[in-house]
């Protein structure tokens, strides 16, 4: 309410109006009566979307835009591949981080040496969650738990969650979070200053400004390689993450 | 069944509902149906009793509280976006009505998606279809429930938010702040100037809206119509504590608010938090020292925890200490809750920690003769206090442990500390540091100024209510014209995060079910020439 900007109202809106009624009529008389062909027809009679020509206008197109307060980013062709990429659930693709020096707490109190705890010789899968994260964290959650169920109590891999909301999520409220989602032996969740949190998440390109802002991303690493991580964007079914886990463990 | 609905209809009726009954939400429906499915929808739990399953993307097996309807669709019921995830609105008069653009004159807007029905809306939850026949987003669980536990389900949907909150009428929205007649009459004035001075400001600045509200093009009108001037009511509470609430119902009956904006309080806002509970009244961002600090609570959002985050910071910074003396003055409620608090912190760890009367001399003077000198100290007293435990402490700092002060009480002007102390002595600090605290603040000191309403005396108090107005108002704009007040603290749970104003906090941070904005603590010590406080740790949090 505060920021709208105030209209100029022009006096004489009400004789432009009055010109309008007069002369509509006539333009649509004129429309229906013109000897049309139906390729023209349809070019002239089709509801473009004006800043985006050749997008597609279905009234939930229309819809959206409109909700959005006139923003037409909806018809944008990198929207659409987001609209693809939500229906398939997930995008993957290789990417190599680098590390920030950085000491965590675990959800068991234990301090730990981010760079450290990764170089371990064991594969690793990455997820960022916060405990009192509405709708995005418990579904990646709920996935790492079925995870670890489908690979088994034997699996190597060291699954880790790291808080992005680390001045509320302490040990105590992680602990509880773990118990909330039944977590097994092998499945640690990480703490730590609001600073060092921030440079983790901005190493793995997942600081969006605001916790509210995050997105579902996973992340994981082959046995031994230091540095080259795979990245699934979006929500993968338990299924497809441990496929792409087995991808990553085999290349070949 | 005995809907809500049928109930809030009647004017009349909704009042009395509202002030007979202690709380709004839970009073006067007691159909089973109605029971039965807010279990479903806020706990998990089946009629039956069990965890209700579902599966999300395939194969994700989810139960019980793991992802329940309002973990994502909120109290309210009227959703949420979380990065790019919009969980839309399932209050049950925008489910089963179709979704359009609100418009009262034709044409009619065309329909987003149709209205759901008992069919639609089972094949929705069972099965992940939406009302247009297409798949939902992936993050929609698919849930195994019945048709008869759909039913109850639906019972409960109907009841959400399906009745603009009180204090909302065609053309203004009402809000109160709570000042106690006890407290300094320049601070109660130095709140009240920013909170009059704003919200007239904002009416005149913005008194075309309500000629753009009333007539607003048809497409435009759900954008424009929301617009509603402002009022302020100054709640003025004075007596003793116990007789509060009765002050609280009689204002409230005589103009019923949407939310209380800031206030004063310094001591007693349990009373208050305990109304605001009752009435389902959103309590934002009061200035009190002592906050309730029960987090199962609603409608009270805080700044801070109060004398409480004085308390745990400290117990958090002295984690490796194994023994403190604490004095406090058992006559000042505040100083005693302090005590308390960093007392139970210190003992869950199993640390000890000695008692000390201020008042008490015999006690103090042994604490200054013992051999060897006490442990570390922490003290839970303004500057007299401290002044005078000092003189008693004798004239031998070298040989005394290091004392711990709190800003909250003793303030940050620190040149009356005496010289040789000033090595020994550490504050704990809440707030942005005193050296960054003008800069951080300069947008609204210089708005204070232009007014002529600054109170440098009055720094925190005149903050935090021009915090609490920028966050009221920015909630308003986000509910657009959804005036329920839960959906109101779900938008500022939700943005508090991102707020481009400041508070006398380095950030701020919420989220859903968090109550209190800022956390955080310094631990700083006093410049030995000039007296003013640096900072000896980074801001953070127990």
């Amino acid at each position: 309410m505060d920021n709208r900007v105030e209209q100029s109202q022009p006096r004489y809106a009400w004789k432009l109006g009055l010109l309008g009624m007069f002369l509509l009529p006539g333009v649509c008389a004129a429309w229906e009566t013109a000897p049309f062909d139906d390729a023209r027809a349809s070019a002239v009679f089709k509801l473009d979307c004006v800043t985006h020509p050749q997008s597609t206008n279905t009234p939930s197109d229309r819809f959206t835009v409109a909700m959005n307060e006139m923003d037409h980013s909806a018809h944008d062709h990198h929207a659409h591949h987001m609209m693809m990429m939500k229906q398939s659930g997930y995008q993957v693709k290789q990417a190599s981080y680098s590390i920030p020096d950085v000491d965590l707490t675990s959800h068991l109190g234990e301090s730990v040496n981010l760079p450290e705890l990764l170089a371990m010789d064991r594969p690793v899968m990455l997820n960022f969650i916060f405990t009192t994260c509405t709708t995005i964290c418990p579904v990646l959650s709920a996935s790492f738990h079925q995870v670890q169920g489908l690979l088994g109590e034997d699996d190597p891999v060291a699954m880790i969650s790291i808080t992005i909301d680390p001045e509320y999520d302490t040990p105590e409220r992680l602990k509880a979070y773990a118990q909330r989602f039944e977590a097994g032996e092998g499945w640690t969740f990480y703490t730590g200053s609001y600073e060092d949190v921030v440079a983790v998440e901005k190493a793995f390109d997942i600081f969006r400004g605001s916790k509210m802002n995050h997105e579902p991303i996973t992340l994981i690493r082959g046995q031994g390689a230091a540095s080259e991580w795979k990245r699934i964007d979006g929500l993968a079914s338990a299924e497809d993450i441990v496929k792409e886990y087995h991808a990553t463990l085999n290349p070949h | 069944m005995y809907r809500l609905q049928y109930l809030t209809q009647t004017g009349l009726l909704s009042a009395v509902l509202l002030f007979s009954s202690s709380n709004l939400y839970n009073a006067e429906i007691d159909s089973e149906q109605y029971r039965l499915g807010k279990q479903l929808y806020a706990e998990g739990i089946l009629p039956n009793g069990k965890q209700v399953k579902a599966v999300v993307q395939g194969d994700i097996a989810v139960q019980g509280d793991q992802l329940i309807c309002e973990t994502c669709h909120r109290r309210s019921g009227m959703g949420t976006t979380e990065g790019q995830e919009v969980v839309p609105a399932i209050a049950g008069h925008i489910l089963f009505n179709p979704l359009q653009l609100p418009t009262s004159k034709p044409p009619a807007p065309p329909i987003y998606r149709p209205a759901y029905n008992r069919e639609t809306l089972l094949r929705a939850v069972t099965q992940g279809i939406d009302a247009n026949g297409e798949p939902m987003n992936p993050f929609m669980p698919r849930y195994a429930i019945d048709e008869s536990t759909l039913d109850k389900l639906m019972s409960y949907l109907d009841t959400l938010s399906q009745s603009i909150s009180p204090g909302v009428t065609d053309k203004e929205i009402h809000f109160a702040t709570i000042i106690l007649d006890s407290n300094r009459p320049e601070d109660n004035q130095a709140l009240l100037d920013v909170l009059e001075r704003y919200i007239e400001q904002k009416n005149v600045e913005t008194r075309y809206e309500s000629k753009r509200a009333e007539h607003a093009p048809w497409h435009k009108e759900w954008m424009f119509k929301p617009y509603r001037k402002w009022r302020l009511h100054t709640w003025r509470l004075s007596g003793a504590e116990a007789t509060w609430k009765d002050q609280l119902q009689a204002y409230m009956l005589e103009q019923p608010v949407f939310a209380v904006i800031n206030g004063l309080v310094p001591v007693g806002w349990p009373s208050v938090h305990q109304f605001c509970e009752n009435n389902a009244l959103p309590c934002l961002f009061p200035t009190t020292d002592t906050p309730e600090l029960a987090e199962q609570s609603f409608y009270n959002l805080y700044l801070d925890r109060g004398v409480a985050q004085d308390a745990e910071a400290l117990a958090a910074y002295l984690a490796d200490t194994p023994e403190v003396t604490q004095i406090y003055d058992q006559a000042d409620p505040l100083s005693t809750q302090a005590a308390e608090r960093f007392r139970a912190q210190m003992t869950e760890t199993g640390r000890k920690v000695h008692d000390i009367s201020l008042h008490d001399s015999g006690d103090v003077d042994a604490l200054a003769e013992a051999q060897p000198p006490a442990q570390t100290l922490v003290v839970w007293s303004g500057r007299e206090g401290v002044q005078a435990l000092l003189q008693r402490l004798g004239q031998k700092p070298g040989e005394t442990p290091i004392i711990y002060l709190s800003s909250r009480f003793y303030g940050t002007q620190t040149d009356a500390l005496p010289e040789a102390w000033r090595e020994r002595i550490r504050f704990v600090h809440c707030q942005e540091m005193p050296d960054k605290l003008g800069h951080h603040l300069l947008r609204s000191t210089g708005w204070f100024k232009s007014k002529r309403i600054y109170n440098p005396q009055a720094k925190a108090i005149q903050a935090n209510a021009y915090f609490a107005l920028k966050a009221t108002g920015d909630a308003l704009k986000q509910i657009r014209g959804y005036f329920y007040r839960d959906y109101f603290i779900e938008k500022i749970e939700h943005m508090v995060d991102d707020l481009p104003y400041t508070s006398v906090y380095p950030r701020v941070s919420m989220a859903p079910g968090q109550r209190f904005a800022s956390r955080g603590y310094y631990i700083a010590r006093v410049d030995g020439k000039r007296g003013n406080l640096v900072r000896v740790s980074e801001w953070k949090a127990p």
